[in-house]
């Protein structure tokens, strides 16, 4: 039943990384995030050898209230602040988007057989989902010609290191588990302030203007 | 004074430096307060020098930190940087707040945000529980982000904008190699000691060698992304050009250093359970001569001194990738590089933003005379980029040499042919651009006239002393306590 439960939520991980590749609306792409986010926080439960039971529900209780309702709040404050709903003309199209994410997560099962952790990891499927979500969100910060996107494809990478985390059951001493979601969060906090000096110094949240120190 | 003490004294006493920048009206005052927070935490490193040489490597607070002479020499390093900076930053903030380019507000966030990094730098070097120095490493980028910002120009955030970027995602592959390394530590009983340093480095047959190597290759690209080594470079340049002066010679002086000895820290563990250091130093190897050869395409074609100076430092941390990757000798000639390289940096740093400060541009096609016309600080920065660039006597030159020296003994022949060819590539780009800033005809450019303070003539004389000093006599305590910080990094911390 708990390893049931844990493909259902791996797939469905997977099916919001794919939603995220195909759209450009960008309250859609957070509204997905934050769906990602609010699952993948509840991985820790589904493990076959659950961690001490009041360190599991600290740990969800915080990463669901930070991943699956602090960051989704603060960008959507974002967005609302810079008055964008779309991110229009990414360097890849949607539809070549969503087959790099079909042949990223097919690849990963591959990936994951040639790699020397997999022999520890609690399913392959799991695994498996780390590694497509870490190829995705990298795909998006790069791909992607809007500020706010590229925080998403951030948050997407970042959220693929925490599936990996749990795959490995590698848990760890609580504050330091703390610590890491306080810098996530107070990470997210500061590149939304940085969008809006991005906005207020060109008047718009492309990466277009963000070039001239490239030339 | 217990260690302990020690280190909770010079944290609170920054916490309250942090408060005063806050509630001081006055920018004046404002900006002199990181001057008061370095002395203190000067003060504090050379307590745990002293406790050091008595006592050895400790733990501290039941082993979640750590002092050994690796840490302690990197706390020496920014101590001595932070209050350089922080004594330049008076001079630099002054006229921009009197000439009403900077408002209170801006100060008071410069100095909160500033001495918030040196105490998150701190904690980094002091951390032996690997999940906090990850945690301090990635709150170093996001302190220090708004930092970049202090001039507030469309520039400047683009800077700010991509080193935010380009670091957080690098922290997150050093999350994965954390998280991996606790995974092929597994086999250690209890969970909270598999994260401690002074326990993996103890233990290496307990680690599982595939997954260690495959950690440490994650370690390399995420801390390396922060350490400025090529290719994941590319924040380097624009935030150090687009930095008020004091930050970037903080960034590069110090902020590289620190997220190099993170992986330093990891390289015993690896090798230890590898069994040998083989693949540990071709990693490194690669990574050095990817910096040197992105360092020598560009170094010739830039015209900005500061980003100049930026490439310089990707050489740098190339070089000291290449001493760590030669091994031996290499290994204390690559730490001895790091903090030569750190004092002829913040000095050039220094005369660049003087002299942009003078003539109203950075640019060195525009600049001509610099050395007639602003006498210290054009002599300064000429004399700054030539021992960066190697030149002998300078201690930079001496540091090289014993890498090369140490490749050509242990018949790394290619090694040392292709150092030679990369850096004389860069010698000579360097050094065209340089010379037409520094002695060009001063009629083409008219530079502004600043007094020059006795302060900063003393900071001139200081920083030249030793940048070039330990290439002409290096004292043996120096000597013996780089070879022990060595040992660290090959062999880890023996308590």
């Amino acid at each position: 039943m708990r390893f049931n439960l844990l493909a259902w939520v791996s797939l469905s991980i997977v099916i919001c990384n794919l939603y995220l590749l195909g759209t450009s609306r960008l309250p859609a792409m957070i509204r997905a995030v934050a769906v990602q986010g609010f699952l993948l926080s509840f991985l820790p439960l589904l493990l076959p050898n659950p961690a001490e039971p009041l360190h599991v529900v600290i740990m969800v209780a915080l990463s669901a209230a930070v991943k699956g309702i602090a960051i989704p709040y603060y960008l959507r404050r974002a967005i609302r602040g810079v008055r964008t709903v779309r991110d229009s003309d990414p360097s890849v199209g949607y539809t070549l988007s969503i087959a790099y994410g079909i042949f990223a997560a097919a690849l990963s099962f591959y990936v994951l057989r040639k790699i020397p952790f997999h022999s520890v990891t609690v399913s392959p499927f799991h695994a498996s989902t780390a590694i497509a979500t870490a190829a995705i969100g990298l795909f998006l910060i790069i791909t992607r010609r809007n500020v706010v996107s590229q925080v998403i494809g951030y948050l997407v990478f970042e959220n693929a290191g925490f599936i990996l985390a749990v795959s490995v059951a590698a848990f760890q001493p609580l504050f330091i588990e703390m610590g890491t979601l306080l810098d996530i969060l107070v990470g997210v906090f500061i590149m939304v302030v940085a969008i809006r000096y991005v906005h207020s110094a060109h008047n718009s949240i492309s990466i277009k203007p963000l070039e001239r120190l490239n030339r | 004074m217990s260690l302990e003490a020690i280190i909770t004294a010079v944290f609170i006493l920054q916490g309250a430096a942090i408060v005063s920048c806050k509630v001081l009206r006055d920018p004046r005052r404002v900006i002199a307060v990181p001057v008061v927070s370095s002395l203190i935490t000067s003060a504090g490193a050379v307590a745990l020098l002293r406790h050091l040489v008595t006592e050895g490597a400790s733990l501290i607070f039941g082993g979640t930190l750590l002092i050994d002479e690796l840490s302690l020499l990197h706390i020496l390093l920014v101590s001595f940087v932070f209050l350089c900076s922080s004594v330049y930053a008076i001079g630099y903030f002054r006229e921009r707040i009197a000439s009403g380019i900077l408002s209170r507000s801006h100060v008071q966030r410069y100095g909160i945000l500033w001495q918030m990094f040196q105490l998150l730098l701190l904690l980094v070097l002091l951390s032996n529980n690997i999940g906090l120095m990850w945690v301090a490493i990635e709150a170093t980028t996001l302190v220090s982000a708004f930092l970049i910002l202090s001039d507030s120009d469309d520039l400047s955030v683009e800077a700010m904008w991509k080193y935010l970027l380009i670091c957080s995602v690098g922290i997150v592959f050093a999350f994965m190699g954390t998280i991996l390394t606790v995974t092929a530590a597994r086999k250690m009983a209890g969970t909270d000691s598999v994260y401690l340093l002074s326990r993996l480095v103890q233990h290496p047959e307990l680690i599982d060698p595939k997954i260690m190597l495959f950690a440490f290759i994650l370690i390399v690209v995420g801390f390396g992304t922060k350490a400025g080594l090529a290719p994941m470079h590319t924040w380097l340049p624009d935030a150090h050009s687009q930095a008020p002066t004091p930050v970037s010679a903080a960034f590069s002086s110090v902020m590289l250093n620190v997220a190099l000895f993170c992986i330093l820290r990891y390289m015993p563990i690896t090798v230890a359970a590898l069994g040998n250091a083989h693949h540990v130093h071709s990693i490194l190897m690669l990574f050095g001569f990817l910096s040197l050869l992105f360092a020598a395409v560009f170094i010739p074609i830039q015209l900005d001194m500061k980003r100049f100076l930026a490439y310089c430092s990707v050489e740098h941390i190339g070089i000291i990738a290449i001493g760590l990757a030669t091994g031996g000798l290499g290994t204390f000639a690559a730490l001895l590089h790091s903090v030569n390289h750190s004092m002829a940096k913040m000095l050039s740093f220094f005369s660049a933003g003087h002299i942009g400060d003078r003539y109203g541009t950075r640019d060195m096609s525009v600049i001509r005379g610099a050395v007639e016309r602003v006498p210290v600080w054009g002599s300064a920065f000429f004399v700054a980029v030539l021992i960066l660039l190697g030149v002998a006597p300078g201690a930079v030159f001496f540091s090289e040499l014993l890498i090369l020296k140490e490749a050509f003994f242990t018949g790394k022949i290619f090694v040392v042919v292709l150092f030679m060819f990369l850096t004389l590539v860069i010698f000579v780009g360097a050094l065209r651009n340089v010379m037409h800033a520094s002695f060009g005809s001063a009629a083409a450019s008219t530079p502004r006239r600043i007094a020059v303070r006795a302060v900063d003539v003393f900071l001139v004389v200081a920083l030249l002393l030793l940048a070039i000093a330990p290439g002409i006599w290096l004292p043996d305590t120096v000597s013996v306590f780089l070879r022990k910080a060595a040992a660290i990094v090959e062999q880890g911390v023996r308590l």
